[in-house]
């Protein structure tokens, strides 16, 4: 099949304020329409119904911000990456922001499947004992086994932990957790801090970056 | 004054869909609260997904945000589990674009579309603090106010609406806003501001008139209580279309009608007798189609939509239909764009024009509305066409490739027999058969069936509605006359078409009706599986008031209904007159074929002469 000439752009960007409460799908369909909105030479797939080619990251659980975000585009005409930037912040909302533009190889393997992991730092409600909260932090990192059932499907949450420490500095108190980021085994902040005894909707979660 | 919304916004994660109470759409239009004179909150009383797509609250939008005094913020109806939320938190009700409480607007303006949803209107007051009752209302509170088609007769909502704004509401908004401003700046009582509203063209104020009822219940007048307002109050109209919107908001969630809908032409000619939407939006002006194809282009590069809807009552019927199809498809072929062109008049000429737009195909099928399998029925409906040209139109439709078609029926019509119902089967039947002779097996023939609903302002108002027994008899013939074949049918819940058969031709004693079932937990009735209708047969019984009287009575031809001093501009007599023909199975051709007097052009005559030209369809 004769492969039209393209160019593969990899763009980092923050989703905040409003635009948390956005799922993954909407966001797919927001980027879509925002790449039309912005004028630029966007490779579009074959078939029926032509979408624009795009790859987002990692999902974003709904109610977690981030400034580190990350967004594969394809164009079929080479633009300076000023122009594309210009181009894309007037076609944005305002609570999604690019802020940074590169260029990359064509043969990558795939956002998805290059990501491993995601990183997540977590303010905690003023309420928290950080002593508590310390101890509590290590028995879970102690223990080898924490069964829990998510949609219906039972699962086993420590592996998918990879680190936890808690952050007690003059501007609050926060937990930095890294989780694995792979199809089929991703760990969820939300269910990291029920395990851990708090309420998720308590905290304000924040992802702080993508582990290839 | 926002509250702080920070202590809500978390919670919101708990419910399905938090999309729905945030904002911070593309082309959310936010302006800072002290900047301008006057705040308005526009209400469309059903969920986000079904409201944002809502043409009309958007031209208004578009309108009030484009006036440097004026802003102009959505809500819609909170779903049972944000409404939870809202009651547990004690947290009003607020707009989406700067989180302000409904109740800190100086205006509400809800849209309302259709009936079912009145219970709606109350929760979403309710929700926001605000009196539910317009005489309970103060200087504090916000002016509400009302639009849209089920306007046309206000009366079941007459206790809780302060002024409804009957026609078309680009002008007439700008006249309440400048009302309301002039009021604000004096500081006179609200009182002085309902009277100010009832004297502009269009605007009716319940409260300002009074309605008496003969002993049979039946009206016997309805009388304005303050001297210079009209008896009657006559719809507004644009007298040409305004160039269309263009930055339309872009959803953050899948919404119903997810694309740009542009207005090729409002008001209709063909006189159907069952259309209140062709009465009520007469007289037709047409969109040229240099301004169609311009404001495709705009829309599309403000929005970044991949399909646009080009929207009237009749797309067949706008002169330069041809001309606007070939433009369409020379100037977007390339787009990477479906547009669909809706309400085509069934014929196989239709069917090439839609296939000229081969490029902008969207996926799915074909769709038509005979609404009646008999050409008998068809003529008494004043919607003719002969058995063989619908059967032609099937058939051009599977010769050019759409794979399916959708088909749609009444059921319950003036003068309609068992054999009337019964023909839909056959005719589906025989259109199944052509199709698969044409496409194979790949052929599918999916049938919506709808209770017809005697409406007011059509000459259908004097007709009883079918009796419920009746129309569960019919759904069953249908239902096993389709059995083993592969033929696919919907049909409205009866019940649901009850209700809204009730509400559109209730008078103002139904508003204690609508308060109690919404005191019952009625939310969402337009909703199929929301609808809790026993509990509305309570709320009628608990008030005294058989609902029947509203639906199942045959009028007597002189008898006052409640919404005869609302005027679509089209005179009752005209309309009586065209019952009686439809009682001979007489037809009447599109009247721009032959005026027959309407009463549009007599009242409009100033508005037409102002605006010569042929986009409007009256003779000058």
């Amino acid at each position: 099949m004769n492969q039209p000439i393209s160019f593969r752009i990899r763009a980092t960007y923050s989703k905040t304020g409003n635009l948390r409460f956005i799922g993954h799908l909407d966001l797919q369909r927001l980027w879509e329409r925002a790449f039309r909105r912005a004028n630029l030479p966007m490779q579009f797939s074959q078939g029926f119904s032509p979408k624009v080619r795009l790859n987002l990251a990692s999902a974003l659980p709904l109610g977690i911000t981030s400034h580190v975000e990350l967004i594969d585009f394809w164009l079929v005409e080479l633009l300076p990456l000023q122009t594309i930037h210009a181009a894309l912040k007037n076609a944005l909302p305002a609570e999604l922001q690019v802020t940074a533009l590169e260029s990359v190889p064509l043969d990558l393997p795939s956002l998805q499947s290059s990501i491993q992991a995601s990183e997540f730092k977590i303010t905690l409600p003023d309420t928290i004992n950080p002593a508590d909260l310390q101890s509590a932090v290590e028995t879970f990192l102690a223990a080898s086994e924490f069964l829990r059932n998510r949609r219906g499907k039972t699962y086993n949450l420590r592996p998918l932990v990879h680190a936890m420490s808690l952050e007690d500095t003059p501007g609050g108190i926060f937990l930095c957790i890294t989780v694995s980021a792979r199809e089929g085994a991703t760990g969820r902040p939300d269910e990291v801090l029920d395990q851990l005894g708090l309420d998720p909707l308590a905290c304000a979660i924040e992802r702080t970056r993508l582990v290839f | 004054m926002p509250v702080d919304f920070t202590l809500l916004e978390n919670e919101l994660l708990r419910l399905e869909k938090p999309g729905r109470y945030v904002g911070g759409e593309y082309n959310m239009r936010l302006k800072p609260w002290a900047s301008v004179q006057t705040h308005i909150a526009l209400v469309f009383p059903d969920i986000y997904e079904l409201g944002v797509p809502n043409l009309g609250l958007a031209i208004l939008y578009d309108i009030l945000n484009n006036q440097p005094d004026v802003l102009a913020e959505r809500a819609y109806a909170p779903w049972h589990d944000m409404e939870s939320l809202l009651r547990e938190r004690d947290f009003p009700l607020y707009a989406l674009e700067s989180k302000t409480p409904l109740a800190s607007f100086d205006m509400l303006g809800f849209s309302l579309p259709y009936e079912s949803i009145y219970t709606n209107v109350l929760n979403i007051l309710d929700l926001a603090k605000i009196p539910l009752h317009g005489s309970e209302r103060n200087e504090t509170h916000p002016l509400v106010i009302a639009g849209g088609q089920a306007a046309y007769n206000p009366e079941p909502m007459a206790d809780f609406i302060d002024a409804f704004v009957i026609g078309e509401g680009e002008e007439v908004i700008l006249d309440v806003v400048h009302a309301h401003q002039q009021w604000k700046a004096c500081g006179a009582p609200r009182a002085e501001l309902l009277k100010s509203l009832a004297h502009i063209p269009g605007v009716y104020v319940p409260a300002l008139y009074t309605v008496a009822y003969h002993a049979d219940g039946t009206v016997a007048s309805i009388t304005p209580t303050l001297d210079g307002i009209p008896q009657v109050v006559h719809k507004r109209v644009a007298a040409k279309l305004p160039p269309p919107p263009t930055a339309f908001l872009v959803p953050n969630l899948e919404v119903v009608q997810d694309r740009v809908s542009i207005e090729i032409m409002r008001g209709c000619t063909r006189g159907c007798r069952f259309c209140h939407a062709g009465i009520v939006n007469r007289p037709i002006r047409e969109r040229p189609v240099e301004d169609i194809i311009a404001g495709m282009n705009a829309s599309l590069a403000a929005t970044g939509y991949e399909e646009v809807s080009l929207l009237s009552l009749s797309s067949s019927d706008h002169k330069n239909i041809v001309d606007l199809v070939s433009e369409v498809q020379r100037n977007f072929k390339n787009q990477r764009l479906s547009v669909t062109l809706p309400s085509l008049r069934i014929a196989s000429f239709s069917v090439e024009l839609m296939d000229q737009l081969r490029d902008l195909r969207p996926g799915g099928g074909f769709t038509i509305a005979p609404e009646a399998a008999t050409e008998r029925l068809r003529s008494i409906i004043n919607k003719p066409l002969a058995d063989e040209e619908l059967l032609e139109t099937v058939r051009a439709v599977f010769r050019h490739g759409w794979l399916s078609l959708k088909l749609y029926f009444m059921i319950g019509l003036p003068g309609e027999t068992l054999e009337d119902v019964q023909a839909i089967v056959t005719i589906c039947r025989r259109i199944n058969s052509e199709a698969r002779a044409i496409v194979g097996g790949r052929a599918r023939i999916s049938v919506g069936i709808n209770a017809f609903i005697p409406k007011p302002h059509t000459p259908f108002q004097w007709v009883p509605a079918e009796d419920p027994a009746l129309i569960d008899q019919k759904i069953r013939l249908i239902r096993d006359g389709f059995h083993k074949t592969s033929i696919k049918t919907t049909f409205n819940r009866p019940d649901a078409t009850q209700l809204e058969t009730w509400l559109s031709r209730a008078d103002r004693r139904v508003g204690q009706v609508i308060l109690k079932a919404w005191q019952k937990g009625a939310r969402f009735d337009a909703w199929g599986d929301q609808l809790k209708f026993q509990t509305w047969q309570e709320a009628f019984a608990e008030e005294g008031i058989d609902p029947l009287f509203y639906s199942q009575r045959p009028r007597p031809l002189d008898e006052t209904f409640p919404w005869d001093h609302i005027s679509p501009g089209v005179r009752k007599q005209f309309l009586l007159d065209d019952y009686a023909m439809s009682l001979e199975g007489q037809t009447r051709p599109d009247c721009r074929q032959n005026c027959y007097y309407c009463g549009i052009l007599p009242y409009y005559r100033e508005l037409r002469a102002a605006t010569p030209g042929a986009e409007w369809s009256c003779p000058q």
